[in-house]
């Protein structure tokens, strides 16, 4: 094992999260990190020598990215952590590699690249101990007996005497950021474009987790209203950034605003690991997974406009009343039922439309001429909903073929239910 | 003269009227057959025009509009595209789609809220060519967004459909099709051809109601519907 220790001698307590941000960052070099708050990240950098092509090549990477971070930060590369640790805060930017090194690497660095209490640093003063070699060399158990046990583990951690286990830091599956715009803003672009960052931010991040994202839930914060949420849904997880920028400008697109805008925020989460299939440059495309994928952009972007009830597909009931007989589905479910076997018409009413019927004659745009019928369709007494309908296919003369019911129950009015367009 | 002329047709924004097929149209070239032999005959190219928009005008609904587009729907939903319905004015009732062939998974009913909506909509599915026909009933559509609405068929490669009263039918339109309905006594659709592409407007009768429910659509594309009607019972 081979850990590089990046110490950041500016950072304060209390902004832990920007470790985090760091260790989210290092996992483009490793997957195995740990945090050492308050000012430390590890990284366990053994397993990805080969990979980076050995360590020259791994530091000159790790050192370019860190240039476009602007970070102050002190490096330390040593075979156990808390030696990365130590020559990290000593700013010595050498690699130890071998366990064999570390007596003399360590040796003359400044007690105070341990992690000393106020007490134990007034302590070593007094007993004029200045560099880990002068503590080294006391009798270890009056050492731990005047400076406490702890400092007594660190030290034997650094030099590899004693098993040192780290804790791995695993990245939070789940994406929050908020920003506040300068100004209230009535319009929706600046706000657009800030979250458009944030969109990136994430898609940055689901790349580096390897996961996918289906929902992010953006709320615009107003003054003194609730905030305003958005749900942009896709129908299969993704991280394509553009896909998601351009959902969210329909849905701004759609809003009309109550109260200006004071602060946007986005959350997502928690992410799902992501199916890629293999990228195979001889693989030619499957033409039913491209199909699939387009049609399902097509009713993300039918939705998010119009509102996800607008769009929808249609299924079949295994039931004898006609109204219940079908229902609205998502789109591309499959439905297997019987098909009554006498006409149904193309169209069918909402509600079914009284009829006026003088002398028992049902009309429409004239006399209707029952054509087909009666079918007679009883059923649902157990449902409350029952019916008892006497169905038939008229027409009339300006060419109109209707479906019409004789009502049983109410003392056999007329009712249109549909039309055979 | 004669080589004035031939450079004159070899402009791609002139078409001839008697070639359907000519290069300069060819998104066109491809029709759907309707699946009623005596309207394919009479529409050149024998069928509706892939691609493009085509009007269908009706004063009444439940006249047979829809049924005379159902023999080629249930053909298209079985060759992986979807069929979409946007803005219908009823319930699109799916035990009778069924009926007529459809694949019902991959009919997509949408409802926007007001003409606009509709529109875009309309444009969206048309364009996303993910739809070998949209069937469509705006309110209201001026000729600007007839134009942009064949433009979009023509880019999605999709049938546009679009059902309209016939009012609109003393409008200009850029569709490519444009038949208007009307009855006849004996049940009979009469189908009038207003502009198409290719040869002189003319008039047919059909009997859309003698297509037989059958779930195939083979055999509603080759049910001959200029024979006598059949009597109801039979169906």
């Amino acid at each position: 094992m081979l850990w590089l220790c990046l110490h950041f001698p500016q950072l304060k307590e209390g902004n832990a999260h920007l470790l985090e941000d760091a260790a989210e960052w290092a996992l483009q070099f490793t997957a195995r990190i740990s945090l050492a708050p308050p000012q430390a990240v590890l990284l366990e950098i053994g397993g990805s020598l080969h990979y980076f092509g050995g360590l020259e090549a791994l530091r000159q990477q790790i050192d370019n990215a860190l240039a476009q971070q602007m970070w102050h930060v002190q490096s330390g590369i040593a075979p156990t952590p808390t030696a990365a640790l130590l020559l990290a805060r000593a700013n010595d930017s050498t690699p130890v590699i071998h366990h064999a090194e570390l007596g003399t690497r360590l040796g003359h660095l400044s007690v105070n690249t341990l992690a000393l209490s106020n007490k134990q640093a007034m302590a070593l003063q007094g007993l004029g101990c200045r560099s880990i070699d002068g503590l080294r060399s006391m009798p270890a158990d009056g050492l731990a007996r005047r400076l406490g046990r702890p400092l007594l583990m660190q030290l034997q951690c650094a030099f590899g005497e004693r098993a040192d286990p780290r804790e791995y830091w695993a990245p939070s599956p789940t994406f929050t950021a908020k920003e506040d715009l300068t100004d209230e803003s009535w319009q929706t672009h600046i706000p657009l474009a800030m979250l458009s960052k944030m969109i990136d931010q994430l898609c940055q991040r689901l790349q580096r987790l390897h996961a996918e994202v289906s929902t992010l839930v953006i709320e615009l914060q107003h003054r003194q209203r609730p905030p305003t949420a958005l749900s942009v849904g896709v129908l299969t997880p993704t991280r394509d950034a553009p896909r998601l920028k351009e959902l969210l400008a329909q849905h701004l697109d759609n809003l009309t605003l109550k109260a200006p805008i004071i602060a946007v925020a986005c959350t997502a989460g928690p992410f799902s690991m992501s199916q890629d299939a293999p990228t195979d440059l001889l693989a030619t495309l499957d033409p039913a997974e491209t199909q699939r994928a387009s049609w399902q952009t097509l009713v993300e972007d039918l939705s998010s406009r119009l509102s996800k009830d607008r769009v929808r597909g249609l299924q079949l009931c295994d039931e004898h009343r006609p109204e219940y007989a079908w229902q609205y589905s998502a789109p591309a479910q499959q439905s297997d039922t019987s098909l009554p076997p006498m006409p149904r018409p193309l169209w069918l009413l909402e509600q079914p439309r009284p009829l006026a019927a003088p002398q028992g004659q049902p009309q429409y745009h004239g006399q209707l001429v029952l054509e087909q019928g009666p079918e007679r369709i009883e059923s649902g007494w157990w449902d409350g909903h029952d019916i008892r309908r006497d169905y038939y296919l008229a027409s009339n003369t300006h060419g109109e073929r209707l479906w019409i019911f004789r009502d049983r129950c109410k003392a056999g009015r007329w009712y249109l239910h549909g039309l055979f367009a | 003269m004669q080589t004035a002329i031939e450079q004159l047709l070899q402009r791609p924004e002139i078409w001839r009227g008697n070639h359907t097929s000519s290069p300069n149209i060819n998104k066109a070239a491809h029709h759907i057959p309707t699946g009623f032999s005596a309207l394919d005959a009479a529409l050149p190219g024998g069928g509706f025009p892939a691609g493009a928009l085509s009007e269908i005008l009706h004063a009444r609904h439940g006249i047979g509009e829809l049924r005379l587009t159902m023999p080629a729907l249930a053909r298209l939903s079985r060759g992986g595209r979807w069929i979409a319905m946007i803005a219908p004015p009823f319930l699109p009732y799916a035990p009778a789609l069924a009926a007529q062939g459809l694949d019902l998974s991959r009919v997509m009913i949408v409802h926007p809220h007001g003409n606009q909506q509709a529109l875009w909509a309309i444009e969206k599915a048309l364009r996303a060519g993910t739809c070998a026909a949209v069937l469509a009933w705006p309110k209201q559509c001026d000729e600007r967004s007839l134009r942009r609405l064949q433009l979009a068929a023509e880019a999605g490669n999709s049938l546009g459909l679009l059902f309209r009263h016939t009012q609109a039918a003393e409008s200009h339109s850029p569709a490519a099709l444009r038949l208007a309905l009307g009855h006849t006594t004996g049940q009979r659709l009469d189908v009038r051809i207003l502009k198409c592409r290719g040869t002189p407007t003319g008039s047919i009768t059909l009997d859309t109601w003698a297509t037989p429910n059958a779930t195939t659509p083979t055999a509603l594309a080759t049910t001959d519907d200029v024979v006598a009607m059949p009597s109801l019972s039979s169906t």
